[in-house]
């Protein structure tokens, strides 16, 4: 059930799915089960009496296409048949079926370097026979710029394979060494997947998580320094989206990035905080197998909201069975997690839970969150397949806000302290907030003849409240009109509820043309959203509103339509993209149907003049008026994707984005609902072996045109629209895979101006520098005849400084994390250390008027402030796995 | 390797790092009688068809500041904040003789960003919140001598911006709050903040007293002679209490200049 057509980008093309990675189901037929399972005969969930389970892959070595055979137009696959030892070792690699002495070898080297969890009969440890396949395809130029060394193509009919190519471990049998093997022809082995999209140049980055998982990531935003120029802060609290700064973007909590998790969008439309929010703590991280990053607007399936790009994540559980884990460490933080794969599923079967809680490393960063994720795939059909996912998130946390610089440097406030508002009787720093999402989603894939067809549909039920006071007591300044008052405190109070419904689907056919294989995919996305916020200000002294800033009910709809060609005119060159059009609709209801107080009475005069929605001194006002508007957009994307020479692809892309304006502008009469951003980049990438280690590396140059870029806004605590802004830059990328070792590294230089004036564009970073490394292997002790696996892992970050308004440029940030593991059996213990060098750093860094009453006159003049960096943090992780391989 | 990568960068973008436009200014604020006048000598002048020698006059001022504001006009209202950015602020208090020329320096430095230039600055003549109902400090002290056809008149007076300078109805229905008293704006201040050099408020005393009769003044049963009066809603108030209140707020005595000997 193997078939694949093979990317040619690359000098090599490993044949097929990795299992582990990809989630693809395995469905093995003991001998004692099931001989023979067909693709519409699903696993069997009833636990067999006698349950084997297949080896699972741990190092694997991917060859090479061998030099001395790149003359030729030598393609296929090579078998190799293979012992795991009850160990894990790989014995008795013998060729099965060869092709060519060169390839051959190739394989065969290849495959004594693999190491196994080893096959279980009821759970005990057995030596096992399997058989590797290895394609091997002449190097060709098609899908450059894919991430990694891959972006295989399905053959007709088969189930689309992964990004990355690995050898799958085609097990001929579970039974005892030294037993015939069963020829390759009748593997035991049926594939379900997913192809994912295929790569749009250079700067498309498709990640495996994999062994950087060793790497210490807090979460799945975190997941995302994996792609280049990304910078992550947070001035909210754990509960609050990360803001996060993509390739020169400040996009905000996620306004200029389309988040997608398997699809299923994370931005908020509607949401007064920011129209595109986007909160993906509800996303464990331990099920990220995948994320898919595109720094550009180039694929015509990104949507609304993909201005500096897109993140799509894809989740995946490769451990079978139970797993639980117990975190504990520093800031009195702990969490339980349970992970379940069931064995024999697709890795793409799972269930995870997690339950966590911090006091926060300093003053008012306590955080609770719940999650719960789950996922089941199945088979539909001979070919295709269908998942139904669901999601569930709440959290409470609280915000230590920022810090003015000039009281910090005069002793005032400490450098993880928090302003004390005071002032709730129960709590004594009220920023922070709640959160919580509830998601369900289905979709199914079925391949009839020569036509892909996906459908996909969601449910999203999301609620937030967010207190946050970036200014003090600087904005509730007495008015002539008002009764007197002091500055009751600028806290914002923020809700929003929001019900998000939509669908996506696709339509992808492929035929032969000029002799390459052609295809065209015809999609749309469709989302509805009912979401409403309020906005008020919070007296300091009681907690209670005293004035309400906005008040919204919003339908928003927004559908976009796309076209996507993928056209191969030469075997060395391909042309990708198409256009998207799109369409965003709002209704918004503006509560609050005065805003002042046209007779105010000179003996009753109000306090505030906000949010008047019955009357107006008496006389009736009616608070209904609805604004519309809607927008449509013509999007054009193209990559053309080149690699004339060995080893080296060269990419050219172009494309314009949308984001959608936030309601509050709707109803503030701004005309069009849209955002619009052109971009466009140049690059290069090479893809090959360093001894025995697989290289990748990128180099790519960009610009970005936006017409109206968000800026932050102290005193809307958010960012708002502003002018035309454009970035220039650089990125380059390298990744380095060997049978020990992954890393992974890029530097982002960028220039971000204004247009009008050409001064810098405030808080976006530079230089980004990130790397994640992660070294494993098996120990040289076995105790109980079980190897003890050892791994290392190490994240650094370097950014550069930002400028800040007012000419003044931000610290810069250099952190480094490490873990260190150890695992035996169905035993790990983990450590990790976040800020290992105990840095002490200012996250983020503005430059704005405030007024924390810490000096005798109020403070004015726009002056530093900033965030807190975590200090260091230590933390053991203790895991416990039951049941599976 | 942090200076490896900031050499990288500045050799793709031709320099170090963007600038977003003037700069960040921590800088001495000083404050002085008229240049006319000679340190420890009290200060003759003529008001009108006054002679007067002041031997004392001290203002408290509670913090200064400036803004890019444009000035409004008298009649439109306004709020006791400006609109515009504020570019500078002394927010440490200074007890100012008036009748030194001298630079007498605020005990802290001030804040200041260097774009866009200023255009207008304030007083502020406050012991405390600007806000507070209630404020005894001594905001003007004077006392010295007005002399007219031969007939001197000893006076002295202090004037404070407490309770009895909230406007009647609370400041409320189209009347001002009590920060409104005490902060004098809009002070002309086209100046730009330099990074080197400093602001100084030149108060001019002699402006306090213009439409001042002195013949007017209620004896003061203390001293023997005459005293301003600091209650409205006493009997000899008006109108030398009240035109020395009204000189104290307007804009007139108050000039603000860049000097580069601070």
């Amino acid at each position: 059930m193997f078939g694949y057509l093979v990317p040619r980008t690359f000098r090599f093309c490993i044949l097929s799915c990795a299992l582990r990675v990809w989630g693809l189901a395995v469905v093995l037929a003991p001998s004692e089960a099931r001989a023979d399972p067909t693709p519409a005969d699903p696993p069997s969930h009833t636990p067999s009496p006698s349950r084997l389970q297949p080896p699972i892959v741990v190092d694997e070595r991917r060859p090479p296409y061998p030099p001395e055979a790149s003359g030729g137009t030598l393609r296929g696959d090579v078998a190799v048949t293979a012992t795991v030892a009850a160990t894990g070792e790989v014995s008795g690699v013998e060729l099965a079926n060869g092709i060519a002495p060169a390839l051959d070898r190739a394989a065969l080297e290849a495959a004594t370097h693999w190491r196994f969890r080893p096959a279980l009969r009821d759970g005990v440890p057995i030596p096992s026979r399997i058989q590797l396949l290895f394609h091997f395809e002449p190097p060709a130029p098609v899908s450059a710029g894919s991430a990694e060394p891959a972006a295989v193509q399905p053959a007709p009919g088969v189930s689309p394979p992964p990004a990355v190519p690995g050898p799958v471990p085609a097990p001929l049998a579970l039974m005892p060494e030294a037993q015939q093997l069963r020829p390759p022809a009748a593997l035991d082995v049926s594939v379900l997947g997913r192809r994912p999209p295929v790569s749009r140049g250079v700067s498309d980055f498709q990640i495996r998580v994999d062994a950087l998982a060793e790497v210490p990531h807090a979460n799945a935003s975190d997941l995302l320094k994996l792609a280049p120029g990304i910078l992550l802060t947070n001035e909210g609290g754990e509960g609050h989206a990360e803001q996060v700064f993509m390739r020169g973007f400040d996009a905000g909590e996620g306004q200029d990035v389309e988040f997608t998790v398997g699809g299923v969008p994370i931005n908020e439309s509607g949401n007064l905080h920011g129209n595109g929010y986007a909160d993906t703590h509800f996303i464990i991280p331990e099920l990220v197998e995948s994320l898919r990053v595109v720094e550009g607007p180039f694929d015509p399936r990104q949507g609304n909201y993909a201005v500096a790009g897109s993140a799509d994540y894809q989740l995946g559980l490769a451990q079978r069975g139970l797993t639980a884990s117990y975190t504990t460490g520093s800031f009195g933080t702990e969490r339980v997690l349970g992970l379940w794969g069931p064995p024999g599923e697709s890795t793409h079967t799972f269930a995870g839970a997690e339950v966590y809680k911090t006091d926060g490393f300093g003053q008012n960063r306590d955080a609770q969150r719940g999650s719960a994720m789950g996922q089941y795939e199945g088979r539909f059909g001979a070919t295709g397949s269908f998942r139904l996912t669901t999601a569930a998130y709440t959290t409470h946390f609280h915000s230590a806000g920022v810090i003015r610089e000039d009281d910090y440097a005069s002793g005032k406030i400490g450098f993880y302290d928090s302003y004390d508002f005071s002032r709730f009787a129960s709590e004594k720093a009220p920023e922070g907030g709640d959160a919580s999402r509830y998601s369900i989603a289905a979709d199914i894939e079925t391949h009839p003849g020569d036509t892909v067809l996906s459908q996909q549909v969601f449910l999203i039920k999301r609620d937030m409240r967010l207190l946050e006071n970036f200014t003090g007591f600087l904005l509730d300044v007495q008015e002539p009109l008002q009764s007197l008052h002091d500055q009751r405190g600028d806290m914002l109070d923020l809700n929003v509820h929001e019900l998000t419904i939509g669908a996506r689907g696709a339509a992808r056919l492929h035929g032969q043309a000029f002799g390459q294989r052609q295809e065209l995919e015809l999609g749309y996305f469709a989302r509805g959203d009912d979401a409403a916020g309020t906005q008020q200000r919070l007296e300091a002294s009681t907690g209670v509103p005293y004035k309400t800033d906005t008040d919204l009910d919003a339908q928003l709809g927004n559908i976009g339509l796309y076209g996507d060609a993928n056209l191969r005119p030469f075997s060395w060159l391909s042309l990708r993209g198409g256009a998207r059009a799109e369409i965003v609709t709002y209704d918004v209801l503006d509560n609050c149907a005065a805003r002042s107080v046209a007779h105010p009475s000179s003996t009753n005069p109000p306090i505030d003049q906000s949010c008047l929605t019955q009357q107006d001194m008496g006389r009736p006002r009616e608070p209904d008026q609805v604004t519309s508007t809607s927008g449509v957009a013509l999007l054009p994307r193209a990559s053309a994707i080149a690699g004339p020479f060995r080893n080296f692809t060269f990419s050219a892309s172009y494309g314009k984005g949308i984001r959608s304006v936030d309601p509050l502008h709707v109803i503030a009469d701004v005309n069009a609902p849209f955002s619009n951003i052109v971009s466009y980049e140049a690059g290069a990438a090479y893809a090959g072996t360093l001894k025995n280690a697989v290289v990748v590396a990128r180099s790519v140059f960009f610009q970005t045109v936006v017409d109206q870029d968000l800026l932050f806004d102290q005193t809307a605590g958010r960012n708002v629209l502003g002018v035309g802004t454009t970035r220039t830059g650089w990125l380059g990328a390298l990744r380095l895979t060997g049978a020990f070792f992954d890393e992974s590294a890029n530097l982002t230089l960028v220039r971000s101006t204004f247009n009008d004036d050409g001064q810098a564009v405030a808080y976006v970073p530079g230089v980004v520098f990130r790397s994640d490394s992660a070294l494993f292997r098996s120990l040289p002790w076995t105790p109980r005849g079980k190897p003890i696996r050892g791994s290392l892992g190490a994240g650094v970050t370097y950014v550069g400084p930002r400028p800040l308004p007012y000419g003044q440029v931000s610290d810069d940030i250099f952190t480094v994390d490490g873990s260190a593991s150890l695992s035996w059996g169905s035993y790990q213990l983990r450590v990790v250390s976040t800020n290992l060098l105990n840095t002490q750093y200012r996250l983020g860094e503005f430059n704005y008027a405030s007024d924390f009453h810490s000096q005798a006159q109020p403070t004015l003049v726009p002056e530093r402030t900033f965030t807190a960096g975590a200090p260091r943090g230590v933390f053991a992780t203790l895991s416990i796995s039951f049941g599976g391989v | 390797m942090r200076a490896g990568i900031i050499l990288v960068y500045s050799i793709v973008f031709g320099g170090c790092i963007a600038q977003t436009g003037g700069n960040t200014a921590q800088f001495p604020v000083a404050a002085a009688g008229p240049a006319e006048a000679i340190s420890g000598q009290p200060l003759s002048f003529t008001s009108g068809a006054w002679d007067v020698v002041l031997t004392q006059a001290t203002l408290h001022v509670g913090a200064v500041y400036l803004d890019q504001s444009q000035s409004v006009s008298g009649g439109q209202a306004t709020g006791c904040y400006l609109t515009g950015t504020y570019l500078a602020q002394e927010t440490s208090s200074l007890d100012v003789n008036l009748l030194s020329p001298a630079p007498q320096e605020f005990p802290a430095n001030a804040l200041g960003i260097t774009e866009p230039p200023a255009l207008v600055g304030q007083v502020w003549l406050t012991g405390g919140d600007v806000n507070a109902t209630s404020d005894p400090t001594p905001i003007l002290i004077v006392a010295g001598t007005a002399a007219q056809s031969g007939t001197t008149f000893p006076f002295t007076g202090t004037v404070t911006i407490d309770s009895n300078r909230q406007p009647s109805g609370g400041g409320t229905g189209g009347g001002d709050p009590i920060c409104k008293q005490r902060i004098v704006t809009p002070i002309p201040a086209r100046l730009t903040i330099l990074t080197s050099g400093g602001l100084l408020l030149r108060i001019d005393p002699r402006l306090f007293f213009i439409n001042v009769d002195f013949s007017q003044l209620p004896p003061a049963a203390s001293t023997g002679g005459y005293a301003f009066s600091d209650d409205p809603a006493a009997p000899g108030y008006a109108p030398t209490g009240q035109n020395l209140y009204a000189d104290l707020r307007s804009t007139a005595p108050y000039t603000f200049s860049w000097s580069d000997a601070l």
